[in-house]
């Protein structure tokens, strides 16, 4: 790969270049020297870096906790209608009827029987993974962090 | 490289203020490729100090089988590439006025209106060609170092870098022939 360096560079080192326009473009990017920022680059950074300090030291973000608390709650208020019976009955979807006239599909659509305990279920199941990720990733994960390096 | 090394794990030991050393050492070069990128100084500036403060935060996990400088200047490259995506407002910044004011009537027009064109050519460029292109002609970084700051294989900047130039004497010509139509 170092060949390859020295004959690219070989290449854009040609006196003048193919034309005119690379010449120009050849002298003036072998001109570009590099940039320097402001005079108080460094301590405008040090003194920013309190900021990061927080999240090195592993802080979880108020964002990431309050999306485990509404996690939490969902899943609370959903396990208490639940324990109440809310979703004991078991609803039917018909689309047979009104939606669809009668004259133009002869044949019977069933009705879909629809269980809310069982989708209940699913979404507290689902989200209990979620909330379990989350935590892994804005608590656990910062917590054996912090404790490996104190 | 041991130094360099040893500085950084008593940083990661809670030695915050050594960071300033680091900073100095390589704020230069992170404020070039933030300031080729989005080619405005004080967007660049906080790009770049965005940079150190994002390195900071992940001293710990950097890999020490490459280059500190190396794995800076990638998040300096990634920092400038999300600002140009948030803010896409192209505004010449007062400092840049004041510096072409400058250096009008020195009797220098011609090759300023020179540099100028090219800077426009630049301009048009994507922002990893017209990196690619400032950082190998910087002459600091081989094409494998271009690689890692840019996120690309080693060919494919080798490609880019021709192919920039190609293009670049293509679009100056393009802007000499428009120029030379308004006069």
């Amino acid at each position: 790969m170092n060949e390859e360096n020295e004959e690219l560079r070989k290449f854009t080192d040609k006196p003048g270049g193919e034309n005119d326009e690379l010449g120009a473009i050849d002298r003036y990017l072998k001109s570009v020297r590099i940039e320097q920022p402001s005079a108080n680059f460094t301590q405008h950074v040090m003194s920013n870096l309190h900021r990061a300090s927080a999240a090195a030291l592993g802080l979880p973000s108020r964002n990431k906790m309050l999306m485990l608390a509404g996690i939490l709650v969902t899943i609370g208020i959903a396990i208490l209608l639940l324990a109440g019976g809310a979703f004991e009955s078991v609803t039917t979807i018909t689309v047979d009827q009104e939606i669809l006239p009668n004259n133009q599909i002869r044949e019977y659509i069933p009705t879909i029987p629809f269980n809310g305990k069982l989708v209940i279920n699913i979404v507290i199941l689902m989200n209990l993974a979620l909330a379990f990720m989350i935590l892994d990733r804005a608590v656990l994960k910062p917590w054996f962090e912090r404790r490996r390096h104190a | 490289m041991t130094d360099e090394n040893s500085l950084i794990d008593r940083i990661i030991a809670g030695e915050q203020q050594l960071y300033a050393e680091l900073i100095n050492r390589y704020k230069g070069y992170a404020f070039t490729i933030a300031l080729k990128i989005l080619q405005n100084r004080p967007e660049a500036e906080e790009a770049a100090q965005d940079a150190f403060i994002k390195a900071f935060q992940s001293l710990a996990k950097f890999n020490r089988e490459a280059k500190f400088s190396t794995w800076l200047y990638r998040i300096a490259f990634n920092t400038a590439i999300s600002y140009k995506r948030k803010s896409k407002n192209i505004f010449q910044s007062i400092e840049d006025v004041h510096a072409g004011q400058h250096q009008e009537g020195e009797g220098k027009v011609e090759h300023d209106d020179k540099k100028r064109f090219i800077e426009q050519a630049l301009s048009r460029l994507s922002d990893a060609d017209r990196l690619a292109v400032n950082l190998f002609y910087l002459q600091e970084f081989s094409l494998e170092e271009i690689a890692d700051i840019t996120g690309m294989q080693a060919n494919t900047v080798k490609v880019r870098v021709h192919r920039a130039r190609q293009r670049l004497a293509e679009e100056l010509k393009s802007i000499l022939q428009k120029e030379a139509l308004t006069l």
